[in-house]
């Protein structure tokens, strides 16, 4: 899930001022991705079993998602910000 | 039972909860109380709406009217992540462990996350686990992961404990070490609420029994009680 995510945001490069249309659009696709990788992350939880031990422990399903997409939303990002040209 | 504590008023409870499943009414109005001191079976046949109101007690499923009250407090929506913060620990009718992560490792992370720490080994060796601390759930055998399972719980040291079906598909040997384990909790001032089909194990160990059926529910103050009234038997026991 990691991989395909970096493989996806390493062909996309982020925007991250609206400064331009397609800044903005390069920010829209960020947020999206953001999105779409917590989603795969949710999946994942569902189809592997035992999302029951976390809430149990407080911890919702929201921020469990959110916690264990991080690693590859950090992924995304230092590879958005590698392949964005430098602005001059 | 007569060497239970003093009965304090429910910790948690779940009121007149209406739901419905697409066209299907599945509780007209079911209640369900969480009493510390006692064991309460919710009991009736399959399909009786028993997992849905325990589910909607735990804060896992929203009803679609009725109330669920905590320490006397009515919320319209309550969470299983709010309510574990509260005290409650529930044990869904699947597996509750990560398949993928160790037992003792998973048992840790209870024990760091609510001080608990010293309470693991002891917990473990009361419910026979301790040989299986570095398997994954998925190499145990069922009695063994439902035991890991309510060890879980243990470790927790809630105030209710709520279980679907802990018994299901287990040896009785597995299900009396859990039961006893459950009866002491409730002893030392617990609270437990749990369904099952397998009454010559559940019936000696339960307290009081809330009868779920047709959507609704009726609480009886003992065992006795619920077996001496025919419309229970009828319903629920095989005929003999």
């Amino acid at each position: 899930m990691v991989y395909i995510a970096v493989r996806i945001a390493a062909t996309i490069p982020l925007g991250f001022a609206a400064n331009s249309a397609a800044d903005l659009a390069g920010l829209m696709i960020g947020i999206g991705l953001v999105g779409f990788t917590v989603l795969l992350v949710t999946i994942d939880q569902r189809r592997n079993g035992a999302p029951d031990l976390f809430p149990n422990l407080g911890v919702s399903r929201t921020r469990l998602a959110a916690v264990a997409a991080a690693p590859a939303l950090l992924g995304e990002i230092v590879l958005a910000l590698a392949l964005v040209p430098p602005r001059v | 039972m007569s060497d239970a504590p003093a009965l304090g008023p429910p910790i948690l409870e779940a009121d007149c909860v209406v739901k419905r499943y697409g066209e299907r009414l599945v509780l007209k109005s079911g209640s369900v109380r969480a009493i510390p001191g006692l064991v309460i079976g919710l009991l009736g046949r399959n399909g009786a709406g028993k997992s849905t109101l325990l589910r909607i007690m735990a804060g896992s499923l929203a009803p679609d009217s009725g109330v669920v009250r905590v320490d006397g407090a009515g919320r319209l929506a309550v969470s299983l992540p709010w309510l574990a913060d509260r005290g409650v620990f529930f044990f869904p009718d699947r597996d509750l462990l990560h398949p993928r992560v160790s037992v003792g490792m998973q048992l840790s992370w209870i024990g760091d996350r609510f001080h608990r720490t010293a309470a693991v080994r002891d917990v473990c060796e009361l419910m026979g686990i301790t040989a299986v601390l570095a398997s994954k759930p998925r190499q145990l055998s069922g009695g063994e992961r439902r035991r890991a399972e309510v060890a879980c719980g243990l470790i927790r040291a809630p105030r209710v404990l709520i279980l679907d079906e802990p018994l299901r598909g287990i040896a009785p040997l597995d299900a009396e070490r859990i039961l006893s384990a459950l009866r002491a909790f409730a002893r030392a001032g617990g609270a437990v609420v749990l369904t099952g089909h397998e009454l010559p194990l559940l019936l000696p160990a339960v307290d009081r029994v809330t009868w779920c059926t047709a959507g609704t529910t009726r609480e009886f103050a003992s065992v006795a009680q619920a077996m001496g009234d025919f419309a229970f038997r009828r319903d629920f026991l095989p005929l003999r």
